[in-house]
């Protein structure tokens, strides 16, 4: 065996210290990135779309024709360009308009003196029936033929089967004035005072009720309003130093249990519900609110107003500041 | 086979010997026949000798194993001569003979040797990087050196080194421990079926073993990009001997120099450990100590957003032992031991409301003693100890701070101390001449527990390849005393584990255990600042593993784990899956001795992501600072960890000493792993905060 007098070590040495100069000299060159650039949370924005000049206490939409509630008058606009709605004209109610809805073209009104029937199905609206039936008619929900409206104390059913005869089928009173009514799958749902009711309206002519529920005895205080979803109740009320929004599980007949409550920027007057969205509506906030979890509710965006009323068609919020404020739920890329 | 060498006159002749076939340096014996003078190989196979005189020498070279070369060097002239000889495998005749042996196999035990511990990326400088190799154990994060075993929380977790307890074994935000791995030898980690000796610990007990006492001066020294060591050990004489440990890091100075991370001072640590080890006819004395030190100063500014988190921390431990082997049969331990630790944050996140701080001070000291006694096949083992635990806390925990990345609007606020004691009993027999049976009972009175806990643990092993393996029991453990409850009581978790392991052939055998964990008294919180002592949880798994122990080149393992666990936490009073629990956990390691002395280490982890809650929107009053998160009610994972990391070294060897240069390069996919997310300031977006990038380390290894 011969012997080798090359030194391999040292030029493994001087090899190994040379691809150390070089990798030292690359590490400035390396992109070290500790941290993302920002996305969004849930994925939407709002955008400011366009603002009118013409004011409303209330707004609803039959496909393209927004209907906005102004005094006696119920204004009709076609807002199939949202930015560029075009006044189609009007109808004139008897009295100042309190509260309407639509359905099945037509839109159902009530004043201080009682209801009218106005067919939306032409660009003009036309009375088909205006009946006086109650004093201080308030809010009015539509369902199955019924218009359950309310006045001061009183939910009032009015078969509306027959456009041009509307006829009060009942009344049930209560010892408040009622805040709030939702109709929901032969059930009312009534906000009373500071008591949740629960009806049973199967039968109209005979209203029974299932559950009332004190709120303050939840630590609701000074409920305004509610809306519902699937099985829960979520209520807008208020005290010395906040606004909150409380959510409720219902359970018919059986204790009702707060699961939480959330602070929200402004006392809330208003709710609408799309089959996506949830808009709650202050004096000087309008908000969307999170529902992905239902016992999580939670404020998603703002639009920065605050409105009368307002609500949501498509991807599109329709505020009234009074003064019309549009906007676009966008998706974030 | 003889060769004829002319070489210059009083030269030094240095070489190295190695095996033909599998190019390993062999520690032979080089006999200067005609001076009757024979030297032996280090380790690396090299050899020196010194001051040859000038002639033609005959150089015998002989290993067990191996045929013996002969070769005549001819010196005129002074020089050093490199000699580079290699040696033919011969096969030893002998008799056959029927062997039969005992295999130890311990249900829930991993073991890693040193050399697979250096070869690991990233363990070279940190021993817990290695555990994560092991199936079952999981980090949350690359910054922290913090484990989690089956699912357990990081409290539940004991490590001893030389079997004495070290209250601050991990740096926080740092990617090392405190602990110097040149004066690891290896390492027990222990899962589920803890032995009665060891208590106090619900997951898992770590037992750092120490380097065995130097015969002679030696010393290894090792700097890289960001840490330096140093290592000396000395025998004062055959039967004293002291060792000396220090490591620093300065990854923070260098990265900031080279502008790579502007605003940025990542952590610091500085760490000195000690040891006297004294032999004397009344057995083996030795006295250790460590002492270690981290501060952080970390400032870092998100768009218009600022985060500040500073920290400071000190801890040190001394223990004096004392080791006798009465007889072969009789065997006895003891020592004492003085731990303390000091720790102090502060964390400022963007807003006001942002803001947590942590003041921790812990104390503990004790003395135990062991003893083992054997007779024929079946041991005795009994010991006991007692001591002293202290603890003061205030501010919110450090890992809430650095997980929860927000608010935090609990203080913990906690000043207690109590003694404490155990006695445990062991027996170990055989069974039929198949079975191995070992039966421990231990009796703890736990720091502040007002009642006694027995644990009776059983293990039960098969010997047989395949081996199976049977093992239950109980363990309790004082709760983490932070947490302010009205009555503190022991956690305590109940363990049943079984399995298998079958040797496929030497140094290759594979393993397969099941286990099942049922706890109890687990800390829960409710609400901000109230906690209870009454939670539960459940934890239940299996783990497989293909392993090559180190014999020849290569060696490795690769390991999955799949575990499925549950539990109340200080966070979440409603029995969850934990933040720090990873269903999935696959390891790959891969480690070889390549030709011309280069080592090759490669590690992949794959595993599941970190659970976490999203903020899924926002409550409050609006406008700056009127914004509170609000998360969501079910948990979701991160994105699947991975991580590749490689070592790539060459020793060598030079003026007398022999090391390694090596580069080490973690996670050299640059796989952007999410720690978790940082919010604005109204929670409408979020930023991803990423784990360790890619991280390239050059370093030298010198033994002297």
């Amino acid at each position: 065996m011969h012997a080798k007098t090359v030194d391999s070590t040292l030029i493994a040495c001087r090899a190994s210290k040379y691809a150390a100069l070089i990798l030292l000299a690359s590490i400035s060159c390396l992109d070290f990135q500790f941290e993302s650039e920002y996305e969004d949370i849930n994925g939407l924005h709002i955008e400011h779309v366009h603002s009118y000049s013409f004011v409303g206490t209330k707004i609803l939409f039959n496909g393209s024709m927004g209907y906005i509630a102004n005094a006696e008058s119920l204004l009709v606009y076609d807002f199939t360009e949202v930015d560029a709605a075009v006044y189609l004209g009007y109808y004139a109610a008897y009295n100042s308009i309190n509260d309407f809805q639509i359905c099945d073209n037509c839109a159902v009104l009530v004043t201080d003196t009682g209801i009218e029937i106005v067919d939306i199905s032409d660009s003009l609206p036309n009375q088909l029936s205006a009946v006086p039936m109650f004093f201080f008619g308030g809010s009015v929900k539509i369902d199955n033929d019924n218009a359950y409206v309310v006045s001061p104390n009183q939910l009032h059913v009015v078969d509306i089967s027959d456009r041009q005869n509307p006829t009060l089928t009942n009344s049930y009173a209560f010892n408040d004035n009622i805040r709030q009514v939702e109709i929901d799958s032969n059930f009312a749902y009534v906000l009373v005072g500071t008591d949740f009711w629960v009806l049973n309206v199967q039968n109209p002519s005979v209203i029974i009720p299932i559950d009332s529920t004190s709120l303050p005895a939840l630590d609701i205080f000074h409920p305004e309003a509610f809306f519902k979803k699937g099985s829960f109740i979520y209520f807008a009320s208020y005290t010395t130093f906040a606004a909150w929004l409380s959510t409720c599980e219902l359970t018919l007949n059986k204790d009702t249990q707060v699961l939480n409550h959330i602070v929200v920027p402004d006392r809330v007057r208003k709710f609408h519900m799309s089959d996506e969205y949830t808009l709650a509506v202050s004096w000087y906030a309008a908000f969307l609110i999170n529902l992905r979890y239902p016992t999580s509710p939670c404020i998603s965006e703002e639009t920065g107003f605050g409105g009368i009323d307002g609500t949501i068609r498509d991807d599109y919020i329709f505020l009234l500041t009074p003064n019309l404020v549009i906007f676009e739920i966008k998706q974030v890329d | 086979m003889t060769s004829l060498l002319f070489y210059a006159i009083y030269a030094t002749v240095t070489g190295n010997v190695y095996s033909a076939e599998l190019i390993e340096p062999l520690q032979a014996h080089v006999l200067v026949a005609d001076l009757q003078q024979v030297y032996i190989c280090d380790s690396l196979g090299v050899f020196t000798i010194p001051g040859i005189a000038p002639g033609i020498h005959q150089l015998i070279v002989s290993h067990v194993g191996f045929k013996e070369e002969t070769l005549s060097v001819a010196i005129q002239e002074p020089d050093t001569i490199h000699l580079r000889i290699g040696l033919r495998t011969m096969p030893i005749l002998i008799e056959e003979v029927e062997a039969t042996g005992d295999r130890i196999i311990t249900p829930g035990k991993r073991m890693l040797q040193k050399d697979e511990i250096e070869i690991m990326p990233g363990a070279e400088k940190n021993v817990f990087r290695a555990i994560q190799m092991i199936p079952g154990v999981s980090s949350a994060s690359d910054y922290l050196g913090l484990f989690y075993v089956r699912g357990g929380e990081l409290y539940e977790n004991k490590v001893l080194f030389d079997n004495v307890e070290i209250l601050a074994p991990y740096h926080y935000f740092g990617v090392g421990s405190t602990f110097n791995v040149d004066l690891i030898e290896d390492f027990d980690f222990l899962m589920g079926a803890i032995p009665a000796r060891y208590g106090d610990a619900v997951s898992s007990v770590l037992l750092l073993h120490s380097t065995e006492a130097s015969e002679e001066k030696s010393g290894v020294a090792s700097v890289d990009l960001i840490e330096a060591n140093l290592t000396y050990s000395y025998p004062f004489s055959e039967n004293l001997s002291a060792t000396l440990a220090a490591k620093r890091n300065y990854l923070d100075f260098l990265l900031q120099q080279m502008g790579i991370v502007e605003g940025v001072l990542l952590p610091y640590f500085f760490d000195v450990q000690g040891k006297i080890n004294i032999r004397t006819q009344l057995g083996d004395f030795f006295i250790g100590s460590l002492h270690s030190r981290e501060g952080t100063d970390i400032e870092a500014s998100f768009v218009d957003q600022t985060v500040h988190l500073k920290m400071g921390g000190m801890a040190n431990t001394g223990w004096l032992g004392w080791d006798y082997n009465g007889s072969d049969r009789l065997h006895f331990e003891a020592h004492a031991f003085y731990s303390d630790m000091d720790r102090h944050l502060d964390g400022r996140g963007p807003t006001s409301a942002d803001t947590a701080t942590e003041d921790y001070h812990a104390q503990k000291y004790g003395a135990l003693v062991h003893a083992e006694y054997k007779i024929g096949p079946i041991t005795f083992a009994l010991g006991g100890g007692i001591g002293r635990y202290g603890l003061t806390h205030s501010g919110a925990k450090i890992e809430d701070i650095f997980y929860k990345i927000g608010a935090l609007y609990y203080s913990l606020e906690a000043d207690t101390s109590d003694h404490y004691g155990f006695l445990y009993v062991v027996q170990r027999f055989p069974i039929l001449r198949v079975f191995d049976c070992e039966i421990g009972e231990r009796i703890d009175w736990l720091t502040t527990i007002n009642k006694p806990t027995l644990s009776p643990r059983l293990r039960l092993i098969y010997r047989r390849n395949p081996s199976l393996f049977l093992a239950y029991g109980y363990h309790f453990q004082t709760p983490p005393l932070e947490y302010p409850v009205r009555e503190y009581k022991p956690l305590q978790a109940r363990s049943l584990s079984m399995g298998t392991e079958y040797l496929i052939k030497p140094a290759l055998s594979t393993k397969i255990e099941l286990y099942r964990k049922n706890y109890r008294n687990l800390i829960r919180g409710y609400g901000d600042n109230v906690f209870f002592n009454d939670g539960e949880g459940q934890a239940s798994g299996i783990e497989f593993s293909l392993r090559k122990y180190q014999f020849g080149n290569l060696f490795g393992m690769i390991s999955y784990a799949y575990s499925f666990s549950e539990r109340t936490t200080p966070y979440d009073s409603a029995i969850v899956t934990t933040d720090v629990h990873r269903p999935h956990i696959l390891n790959f390691f891969l480690g070889s001795r390549l030709y011309g002395g280069f080592r090759v280490g490669v590690q992949l982890q794959l595993a599941s992501g970190l659970a976490y809650r999203p903020v899924i929107g926002r409550e409050g009053y609006g406008g700056y600072y009127g914004w509170s998160p609000v998360y969501s009610p079910e948990k979701e994972r991160l994105p699947y960890y991975q991580r590749f990391d490689i070592h790539v070294g060459k020793e060598f060897s030079l003026w007398g000493m022999r090391g390694e240069f090596y580069t080490t390069v973690l996670n050299i996919t640059n796989r952007k792993n999410i720690q978790g997310y940082l919010y604005n300031w109204d929670y409408t977006l979020r930023k991803a905060i990423y784990m360790l990038p890619l991280v390239p380390l050059v370093g030298l290894r010198a033994e002297f």
